[in-house]
């Protein structure tokens, strides 16, 4: 759950970066809770639906795939993700579109299982110019492993009258 | 939806059990498993004259399915098409549920669902869209298929399958669309009767 919140987090920070003029045009607050209800087939074109779609739904799987995800899970994970972008995220603009609900996840985790396995193909060259490459096809392996190497630690402090938070990072 | 959140239900039984035994051509195993191939299709446009007659290009699928037994599944398809139509170019996208039966190592499918057809004037509009701002029309009607296929399996353990596969589509309604920056706007819609029949083969393998 950390991981699709941390997920989702960075989806609202990218909308509302990349579609600020969109959201300023046409973005209500009733366009954000009433569009869930009304998922309909879009008219975007191929561009859209097919590359900048599949290319998201690569990050997707690719992120929780650099987190130790199975491919099932990942997949899984790719999907809930993008169920989250189409009914909480995106729906201040737009309302839910079936193809995007579909694509993005399935074709996304199609084309991130090749440029997972594409990537350690590169990375096991053993060169810089070939580990630069695999970074540039699957990113998300930079991401640190935080929780895994045991770098970062967090506790919840819940008393009566106060919440907080304990967190200790090593270096 | 209901049938999407019935599909995510699935998906989340799936992931909650191991699968026993390893997928193979004549003895599927149970659960979730994903296809991706692609191939070429035939189309032909019975469009009013609007556009005509036969179409040819390439297209690839995906179909998402969950395995109830070692013969039987139900999946959740998406078949994208590219159709190049005298001077049209048309963007199809087939999302259909259906059902999936294994006869040995054959199998044959039938679906049914939403298909729009998107056709990209490319500058040259059909008569009644000249002098319009319409750059594109979108169709939207429902989609009836049936796929009959073979899968194979290689010493690696890799499945694949060859397919070929036939669908139904009636255009019910078109809209003329024209870009707005990014934004598709509909500049008019209206009810059509047109009907679009294809013969696709693919071939394709299981992803997982």
């Amino acid at each position: 759950m950390l991981n699709f919140g941390a997920l989702y987090a960075f989806q609202w920070s990218f909308y509302l970066y990349s579609q600020k003029d969109e959201i300023r045009r046409n973005g209500t607050l009733r366009n954000w809770y009433n569009h869930p209800f009304g998922p309909r087939f879009d008219k975007d074109s191929f561009e859209y639906n097919i590359f900048k779609h599949s290319l998201t739904g690569n990050y997707y799987y690719l992120f929780y795939r650099s987190r130790n995800y199975s491919e099932k899970d990942a997949f899984f994970w790719s999907f809930m993700s993008s169920l989250a972008f189409e009914f909480t995220v995106e729906t201040v603009t737009e309302v839910p579109s079936y193809q995007d609900i579909y694509q993005t996840p399935v074709f996304g985790a199609v084309l991130g299982i090749g440029s997972e396995k594409l990537s350690h193909y590169f990375h096991a060259k053993n060169t810089w110019y070939w580990h630069t490459l695999g970074y540039i096809l699957n990113p998300m392996t930079l991401i640190p492993q935080f929780a895994r190497e045991k770098k970062v630690a967090a506790m919840p402090i819940i008393d009566k009258n106060k919440v907080g938070a304990l967190v200790s990072w090593s270096f | 939806m209901r049938l999407i959140f019935l599909f995510l239900l699935l998906i989340n039984t799936a992931l909650a059990k191991e699968e026993e035994y390893k997928f193979r051509p004549n003895y599927w195993s149970k659960g979730l498993h994903l296809a991706v191939g692609g191939g070429v299709n035939g189309t032909y446009y019975d469009a009013n004259e609007r556009f005509g007659n036969w179409g040819y290009g390439l297209n690839g699928k995906t179909d998402l399915g969950y395995f109830f037994t070692n013969r039987f599944a139900v999946e959740w398809s998406s078949n994208v098409k590219f159709n190049r139509v005298t001077n049209y170019l048309v963007f199809d996208t087939l999302i259909t549920f259906g059902l999936r039966y294994r006869i040995k190592d054959f199998y044959v499918r039938a679906f049914a669902g939403k298909a729009p057809t998107v056709v990209f004037f490319n500058g040259h509009p059909p008569k009644e869209y000249k002098g319009t701002s319409a750059s594109r029309l979108q169709y939207d009607g429902p989609v009836f298929g049936l796929a009959v296929g073979k899968m194979f399996e290689e010493k690696n353990g890799l499945i694949w399958f060859l397919e070929t596969s036939a669908t139904f589509q009636k255009l019910d309604d078109r809209q003329a669309i024209k870009m707005n920056g990014q934004t598709p706007v509909v500049v008019s819609r209206e009810k059509d009767s047109s009907r679009l029949y294809s013969l696709y083969f693919m071939i394709g393998v299981l992803i997982f």
